[in-house]
């Protein structure tokens, strides 16, 4: 794998130059700060840039295109990473060497004009503007027939209301009805204009070509991401654990307990709790909780964490019947307890160690996971993919045990279900 | 070993019929740095009645499941997870209504995860104390399954639509079928259906096939079978007459969801068969209800629906198909009208089907990069065709139009069931 930094007057373009898939892909990064109150407008446009351009003012006649273009796939979407907005455009398409001699030239082409000559001045731009704002109502409404989903975030909610992960990440309905198309003109320029922004080539490529040819289409060399760390802001915790109960119309309940882990240093938060992680739930079925909740117990089948480390938060979330909430509890607090105490072996440290060593060897046969490698490397000075492997071997057990001390229990929260059966569809 | 060629792409998938029956399936990726392996039994939900020497026995529906959960045990306190999780792999089971899969992911201890594989899966370990644990899992599971709404969706749809085919029937089985399950049916089941001349193996990604062969063959050679005549299966034939023509539930949704389904005769199509059938008529339903329809375009800029979809299942002896939407109009039948007043207008022409080609192929090509895809689709031919098709990409570079107008002219839709799922607050 060949990977180069190209810097020209026109703009940053990261190359990554491998034999080893079919396919290729271009992806384009633009930066700017989190706003809780302009996701709405994000997802908008993003959406609506996906569906339709000035030259395809057609979802029909722009997916013809792709098929016509050997199936590529256009993929626009908005990431939060803590207090960073990331828009992603990227492009994915075959390897040129099956299709046609100017193949690569018309993808690009394509791609830039999806990206620099979206719909606002054409005469169908008001129809596909009801179209996207009626998918994302629905989907915002239905965002909430997922139990899990809703626990998550009305257990985040109590944990603290200002961050973003006690919202939906869709947007809202009332800010969906008051934007208007000068609102997205505006995030429009921002984000090709003003934005912090890298561009990634990865595949079998001649890398000079396309590198020319973007140049030549797209100048924004002056604003590379340069904001290395994003942590969320938060409000101060409460030192009790809240705990909360409420009401939904489903079969199973819901159980989640939402841990503070923002005492954890750089290493910690990166490698040593993805560890911790994994001997205490994420493992599979030879990890703690799956061992006290599953195995031992059979109160669940599935129990489920989610760290998410910009925001110093880890969740754990558990199908089971609400009446054994207080064993569950229980069980967690004394597995808890064990990690704090060392009482896990070398073999389980080593094992689950093992486990992630091999998720980065999986990763490295992924052209998304090894494209991503090299985007949070540029982004956040993340590692690459050698790099991690060696620091996760060399944690020790002392370092799990000191993390275990810095997760605090905040909220206990439980979604019950219907005992009714009226459910029992 | 025998070589499938598929010479597109330079790749050749290798095949061994082994003495006792078992067929291996190895395709070789330098490329990557990970190997996928599988263990298949042609065993799944819908046999839970079955024949041997004239004798019929029924099982609770849910067993092959039940199976799959308690086969990861291997003596007292020992389970197949703590094998696996040691050497740090991936490994999980699952089942379909034809198959059950055993699969393990990793980039190192190729012999141990290989060997490890054959043995737990043939290998039967229980007590009456860990059918007892599993059953409250499987309940959870169970109940899990029924707060997701697209599962309600599926099976709902299925139980109004056919009448005698078990694919109407959750896979776990009701918690009730749990419930009834005994040790003595488990053991049945395994004994008769997890024999080797049942079962495949198939791996993908970087390894040595002739190093895999051995390993294969050393590890069976410590396990023995007791020597059963293999079940006959009691499948009722599906009659085309429909249980529910139209069927209604109220549930915890926030936008209705409606599926209108059909079932034909494959007899009908009996010139084709069932991969090139398959391919027909996904192209056809691609042409008029995918993306690039002016039916889907038209109903999106009337803002009609938020969301459609189509599908074909071509078996051996039926062919449903499905269009699935979510619209939040007032007036639900007059889209179903609109639906199958296209599905009567259906049309495919030249370009369509080429350009459907064109993709296709592109996706095969990707696909090959994907160790764990190319398995997967490796283990669905085997349990469809019973072989692996090697011309995929002849199929996909010489379809015809005149074949797709075929087709498209024999397509019946006069079995037809609809099926409502609507929310709650719609029904005070």
């Amino acid at each position: 794998m060949e990977y180069k930094t190209n810097n020209n007057n026109q703009c940053c373009i990261h190359t990554i130059k491998t034999e080893k898939f079919n396919n290729s892909c271009i992806q384009i990064v633009f930066q700017n700060m989190y706003e809780e109150n302009n996701i709405t407008d994000y997802n908008f446009l993003v959406n609506l840039m996906s569906y339709c351009s000035n030259k395809y003012p057609s979802h029909r006649e722009l997916c013809k295109e792709l098929e016509n273009l050997y199936c590529t796939e256009i993929n626009l979407y908005n990431m939060r990473i803590g207090d960073s907005m990331l828009s992603i455009f990227s492009i994915d398409f075959l390897n040129p060497k099956y299709c046609y001699e100017k193949f690569l030239d018309d993808v690009i082409d394509f791609f830039y004009s999806i990206i620099l000559d979206p719909i606002f001045e054409n005469e169908k731009y008001e129809k596909n503007f009801e179209i996207i704002k009626n998918k994302m109502m629905f989907d915002i409404e239905s965002e909430m027939e997922n139990p899990i989903h809703k626990a998550i975030i009305r257990s985040h909610h109590y944990f603290d209301k200002s961050i973003p992960t006690a919202h939906s990440s869709l947007g809202t309905i009332e800010r969906l009805n008051s934007i208007k198309r000068n609102d997205l003109i505006s995030l429009y320029n921002k984000i090709i204009r003003d934005s912090n922004c890298e561009i990634f080539v990865i595949g079998n490529l001649d890398m000079a070509n396309p590198c020319e040819k973007i140049s030549s289409k797209f100048n924004n060399q002056s604003k590379r991401i340069n904001k290395k760390e994003h942590f969320i802001a938060r409000n101060n915790i409460t030192k009790e654990i809240i705990s909360k109960e409420e009401m939904g119309e489903y079969e199973q309940d819901v159980f989640v307990t939402v841990y503070d882990t923002k005492c954890l240093d750089d290493f910690e938060r990166n490698y040593t709790m993805n560890v911790f992680n994994n001997i205490f739930v994420s493992g599979g079925l030879t990890s703690k909780l799956y061992k006290y909740l599953r195995e031992e117990n059979s109160l669940c089948y599935n129990v489920k964490s989610i760290y998410q480390k910009h925001d110093n938060i880890l969740s754990i979330v558990v199908g089971l019947d609400s009446k054994n909430k207080d064993k569950c509890i229980e069980l967690i607090t004394k597995a808890l307890t064990e990690m704090v105490n060392g009482e896990f072996s070398e073999e389980e440290l080593n094992s689950s160690k093992k486990n992630i060593l091999t998720s980065i060897e999986l990763g490295k046969d992924s052209i998304a996971s090894t494209l991503n490698n090299y985007m949070f490397n540029i982004i956040e000075n993340g590692d690459l993919f050698e790099t991690k492997q060696k620091k996760y071997e060399s944690i020790s057990k002392e370092q799990i045990m000191n993390v275990a001390q810095k997760v605090y229990p905040k909220v206990y929260y439980i979604l019950k279900g219907d005992k009714n059966g009226q459910n029992n569809n | 070993m025998d070589k499938i060629i598929i010479r597109e792409i330079e790749k050749e998938i290798l095949h061994e019929k082994l003495d006792n029956g078992l067929s291996v399936y190895m395709l070789k990726n330098e490329k990557v740095n990970n190997f996928y392996i599988t263990l298949t039994c042609r065993y799944g939900s819908i046999d839970n009645e079955f024949e041997i020497d004239n004798k019929k026995i029924k099982v609770p529906y849910g067993i092959a499941h039940f199976l799959e959960h308690i086969n990861f045990n291997e003596e007292k306190g020992v389970t197949a997870h703590d094998y696996f999780t040691k050497l740090g792999s991936f490994y999980n089971a699952f089942t379909t209504f034809d198959f059950t899969t055993y699969e393990v992911m990793s980039s190192t201890y190729f012999e141990e995860n290989l060997s490890h594989l054959i043995s737990y899966v043939s290998n039967f370990y229980l007590t009456d104390e860990l059918v007892e644990k599993e059953k409250n899992i499987i309940c959870e599971e169970i109940k899990m399954g029924k707060n997701n709404p697209g599962n309600k969706l599926f099976f709902n749809s299925k139980k109004a639509l056919l009448k005698n085919d078990k694919r109407k029937y959750l896979i776990t089985g009701e918690i009730k079928d749990v419930l009834s399950t005994t040790r003595q049916d488990l053991k049945k089941v395994f004994d008769y259906f997890y024999q080797p001349e049942n079962m495949f193996l198939v791996i993908t990604g970087n390894f040595e096939p002739n190093v895999a062969l051995d390993i294969i063959k050393k590890t069976y050679s410590k396990i023995s079978f007791q020597n059963k005549k293999r079940p006959i299966p009691i499948r009722e034939k599906e009659t085309m007459s429909v249980p529910k023509k139209i069927e209604t539930i109220y549930t915890n949704i926030e936008l209705p969801k409606i599926k209108i389904s059909f079932k034909m005769k494959r007899s009908i199509f009996e010139k084709f068969d069932d991969d090139t059938l398959q391919i027909y008529i996904d192209a056809i339903l691609h042409n008029n209800f995918g993306s690039t329809s002016i039916f889907k375009e038209n109903l999106m800029e009337n803002n009609l629906i938020s969301f459609i979809s189509s599908s074909c299942d071509v078996s051996h002896n039926l062919i449903i198909i499905s269009i699935i939407f979510e619209s939040k109009s007032k007036d639900i039948d007059e889209i179903c009208k609109l639906i199958f007043d296209n599905l009567m207008n259906m049309k495919i022409n030249n370009e369509d089907i080429k350009r459907y080609g064109r993709i296709n192929i592109s996706s095969l090509i990707n696909s090959y990069d994907d160790i764990e895809y190319v398995n997967t689709d490796i283990v669905d031919q085997l349990i469809r065709n019973k072989k692996i098709n090697d011309n995929y990409f002849g199929m996909f570079n010489n379809l015809s139009n005149e074949e797709a107008n075929e087709v498209l002219s024999k397509l019946d839709f006069s079995n037809k069931s609809v099926f409502y799922m609507l929310p709650k607050k719609e029904s005070k």
